[in-house]
């Protein structure tokens, strides 16, 4: 550490006001000896060298550096309570400690408090007879809190962090300044907040007049992995979102629960909820506390079963999030910070004033993967240790290390008897690892993705045998309906003739004329001899329902894959999850139409992936528009965006907006914009892809209101709900559909679908990139295309169909996905009846290829 | 503005702009057969409101009033009236 790095540190720190809680709390202990202040973290190594490391970090930090040397300022009348950083040369102690059990940390540790007014961070190492070691580290817990703990070892263990900036992004931000209006604002939002939650005490694991011991007891249970799957499930089966957490809390409730009526005390329980202050996704502040408590409340009624529980605490989370409780609570700390340490017990404990959990639940450091990582996973074991605070005197925290779930119960001696323990315990476990009941459902053909592709399939399956279709959204259509793409591409033969001449029969024209008659539309062209059917969003959607009703079709929404099960070479069944409750679904074939080669991901079959996909684009609609003739439209649109460019207001990627085909009528027209975001799938990017498209029709709205009359009344109606993302990974087939074989119009014996849309690859070029072939000739697609190249009954429609990255640039129009999707269904069909190959093969071609 | 005028100064920014090299064009060629597509109509617009700085009617903007230079020009003249 550097004298430059040194001085980098920040002089004076404000307490952030949850902390305040934790002085309060100190103040307690002292006066009625009750009470834990001490967060700690230990790991366990199988040898000296993961010690080495750590021990080398610490000596080198500034900040453990900074806690070492710094001093607590309590609040006077004028000035908040804050830590006063001065350089007095205090440097770290690593105390060694041996132990005869592997380990078991020795009591000296587990019992030693840590005061205020000295080292507020403190090392332990314990040297085992058998040679592993153990490292714990620990610290009051005002000047951390647990997730922070999670930081400071990231920060730790990084180089770089040495580096000074970074070390202020450790520290809270400054508060802003309020006027004096603003604070009598927030007084009442306050005092609304604390009527709110506020209610009768309630029963909590220590009572008051009980607790005079301050023996920390801590009791870990280990889950196996297997044992650890088995709660993420019944997790999800029992409702609970965002992870594992709220299932976990509603069993330690259950436990408590169990708890109190053993005790004859049963009642309403209280549970908190860890509320993170800080920023999402950023990774500080470490100094001070920045989780607080909510609360929400259980009644007997909620506490009849687990799924109740989950029920209950999912519904009171929304709310509080629809009443904005997490800002008013931290309007709460911050005023809590103003006023002096004997009104802020007063407020915080006495009776009815404020809220005392029924225990306290610390979800700190869930996943120590890369934390262990950064030990270079000489780490066998990491704990958490969390302290009791008292009261309730007792806290649950959950950790996860080599994919298995630990639980703590940390407590103090007189709060619970061994046997009340045990009481407590059974009462968690039971609900945790309850038998997970799966519903198993049978069906001969499965189809994966309700989009074109997939009701195709699902209607050319079921002319002939069960099936069960699986769709992500709440409605049919896939990217037709949910990225409002507005035209039909792939039906009619390329030329330049006016008249549009269907190159597909069969299924996929029948849909597309009962669509055209079902929008009022027809056939269009442009003058590069493309034709299209422009449609209405709600008859597509209103048509495949109808559809996939009066074939009887079972139709999942809102449900999603989540594993397969192969035997042999065959797919044997699927788990699907729908509103957090798991279907197990047997088939005899199964067809992928998810756009995204799905079954094939689950399956970890081969795949064919691109760095980069091509751009997605973004529909929107806008109404109040000027009335006007649509070429006139496109004109005009194409005029400003084109001056914008030019005099550097939009940026070039503003070319890429079109008027979507016959779509404006009465003043309402529909949008396309193109995502100059690389499509990537990398978490997070559809995120990203969707707010910048969001970004960008508003410039558009905003821009053309101001300079162009004929918006002058223009208004954003809505946004489509997905982005149309082009193209996506596809499976590996029996044979992979080339750019040649489109551009050479090859036929093939074996064909099952005719392509007729020239290569469209948008990219991140300002113009669409176009490959043409003859004119009034057409590729076609075979069976192999299709078919799997390992698993005998899983087959592919639409987007997803095996093929290059060029040749699905094609072929992944819509009007080739209802040719593609229905082969797909027919085959699936086929084989589930144990129908000969090329037998099926020639009824597909009598019924869509030979037009 | 005489009519020619505006004509040779159409032609002339197409040529130095637009066209292929060895692609020769008169005021009364159909610009979209000459491979003149309606991005290049749009930039061809943006020209002329600039240089003559006026402005074309938003409700004029369709591409049968842009079919040949021959037409444009006619627009211009009217415009600068």
């Amino acid at each position: 550490m550097t004298a430059a790095t040194k001085s980098k540190l920040p002089a004076k720190v404000y307490l952030t006001g949850a902390d305040n809680f934790y002085l309060m709390l100190a103040h307690k202990s002292k006066v009625e000896k009750a009470g834990h202040n001490v967060l700690r973290i230990v790991f366990q190594f199988e040898d000296e060298t993961g010690v080495k490391i750590i021990s080398e970090k610490i000596n080198q930090s500034p900040i453990i550096f900074w806690f070492l040397n710094i001093t607590l300022v309590n609040r006077t009348f004028l000035s908040k309570p804050h830590w006063l950083y001065k350089d007095k040369g205090v440097k770290p102690v690593i105390i060694e400690h041996n132990h005869d059990i592997d380990k078991q940390i020795p009591e000296e540790i587990l019992n030693r408090e840590i005061s205020l007014n000295d080292r507020l961070i403190e090392f332990d190492q314990i040297k085992y007879p058998s040679g592993k070691v153990g490292f714990v580290i620990s610290w009051h817990h005002i000047i951390m809190d647990g997730r922070g703990s999670g930081f400071l070892i990231r920060h730790l263990m990084r180089d770089g962090f040495s580096d000074s900036n970074s070390i202020l992004e450790l520290f809270p931000v400054k508060e802003n300044k309020n006027g004096l209006i603003h604070t009598i604002k927030n007084m009442y939002e306050v005092r609304d907040f604390v009527q709110d939650s506020s209610q009768a005490p309630i029963e909590t694991v220590a009572e008051k007049n009980t607790a005079n011991s301050s023996v920390f007891k801590l009791r870990t249970l280990q889950f196996t992995n297997e044992e650890t799957g088995r709660i993420d499930a019944n997790a999800k089966n029992n409702g609970a979102r965002f992870g594992s957490n709220i299932f976990q809390l509603a069993a330690c409730a259950h436990g408590i629960h169990e708890l109190n009526k053993s005790r004859g005390k049963e009642g309403t329980i209280w549970l908190p909820i860890p509320y993170d202050g800080r920023k999402r996704g950023g990774n500080g502040p470490i100094v001070t506390n920045s989780i607080s408590f909510l609360f929400y409340r259980l009644e007997i009624k909620d506490l009849k079963t687990i799924k109740t529980t989950v029920s209950s605490i999912n519904k009171q989370m929304s709310e509080q999030l629809r009443m904005d409780m997490p800002n008013k609570y931290n309007l709460l700390l911050k005023m809590m910070r103003h006023i002096p340490i004997w009104l802020y017990s007063f407020l915080t404990t006495y009776s009815s004033r404020g809220v005392v959990a029924s225990f306290l639940y610390s979800s700190a450091g869930e996943d120590m993967r890369d934390m262990n990582a950064l030990l270079l996973n000489k780490a066998t074991d990491i704990l958490v240790i969390p302290p009791y605070i008292y009261p309730p005197g007792l806290t649950f925290s959950f950790l996860r290390h080599n994919n298995c779930l630990k639980m703590n119960i940390a407590y103090c001696e007189s709060s619970l008897t061994n046997q009340e323990l045990q009481v407590l315990e059974n009462g968690i476990k039971e609900k945790l690892l309850q038998e997970n009941k799966i519903e198993t459902i049978s069906s001969d053909v499965i189809v994966v993705g309700a989009g074109s592709a997939g009701v195709a399939a699902a209607l050319a399956a079921a002319e002939t045998n069960s099936v069960i279709l699986i769709e992500k959204n709440d409605y049919p259509g896939g990217k037709a309906t949910a990225a409002e793409v507005g035209t039909v591409c792939g039906l009619y033969y390329f030329s330049k003739s006016n008249e549009s001449k269907y190159v597909v029969g069969g299924f996929a024209r029948k849909f597309a004329e009962d669509l055209a008659r079902a929008s009022s539309t027809y056939p269009a062209s442009n003058n590069l001899g493309l034709h299209y059917l422009p449609y209405n969003i709600d008859a597509y959607k209103k048509l495949c329902v109808t559809l996939l009703h009066k074939a009887n079709i079972k139709t999942f929404y809102q449900t999603n894959v989540k594993a397969t099960e192969i035997v042999g070479s065959e797919i044997k069944s699927i788990l699907v999850i729908k509103n957090g409750t798991e279907y197990k679904i047997n088939c005899k074939a199964i067809v992928d139409c998810s756009g995204e080669a799905k079954i094939s991901k689950l399956s970890g079959l081969p795949i064919i992936e691109e760095k980069n996909y091509q751009t997605a684009s973004q529909v929107f609609t806008v109404e109040g528009i000027k009335e006007m003739s649509e070429t006139n439209l496109i004109m005009l649109l194409m005029k400003e965006l084109r001056a914008a460019i030019i005099d550097n207001v939009a940026d070039k990627h503003f070319e890429k907006v079109y008027v979507l085909n016959s779509s404006f009528k009465n003043g309402v027209a529909s949008f396309k914009l193109n995502v100059p975001i690389p499509v990537t799938y990398a978490p997070g990017n559809i995120d990203e892809l969707r707010a910048e498209a969001v970004k960008r029709i508003n410039f558009f709205i905003h821009h053309f209101q101001k300079h162009v009359p004929a918006f002058v009344n223009a208004k954003l109606k809505s946004i489509a709900p997905e982005l149309g993302i082009r193209v996506g990974v596809r499976p590996v087939g029996k044979y992979i559909l080339t750019e040649t074989d489109v551009l050479n119009c090859t036929k093939f014996d074996n064909a099952i679908a005719n392509g007729a849309w020239p290569i469209e690859k948008w990219g991140e070029n300002v113009k669409v990139e176009m490959h043409y072939f003859k004119e009034n000739d057409y590729y076609q697609i075979p069976a192999g295309c299709l078919q799997s190249k390992q698993i005998s009954n899983l087959f592919f429609g639409g987007r997803n169909i095996s093929a290059t990255e060029n040749a699905i640039a094609s072929a992944r129009v819509m009007g080739t996905c209802l040719q593609t999707g229905f082969a797909a269904g027919k085959m699936a069909a086929g084989y589930s009846q144990n129908s000969i190959e090329s037998d099926i093969i020639k009824s597909i071609q009598q019924m869509q290829i030979f037009v | 503005m005489e009519l020619y005028t505006v004509e040779s100064d159409i032609l002339n920014f197409l040529i130095k702009n637009i066209l292929a090299e060895n692609v020769s064009i008169t005021a009364s060629f159909t610009l979209r057969d000459i491979g003149i597509d309606s991005f290049s109509i749009v930039e061809i617009i943006l020209f002329i409101e600039r240089k003559y700085g006026l402005i074309i009617p938003d409700e004029y903007l369709i591409p049968d009033h842009f079919q040949t230079v021959n037409h444009i020009a006619k627009l211009v003249i009217q415009l600068s009236v």
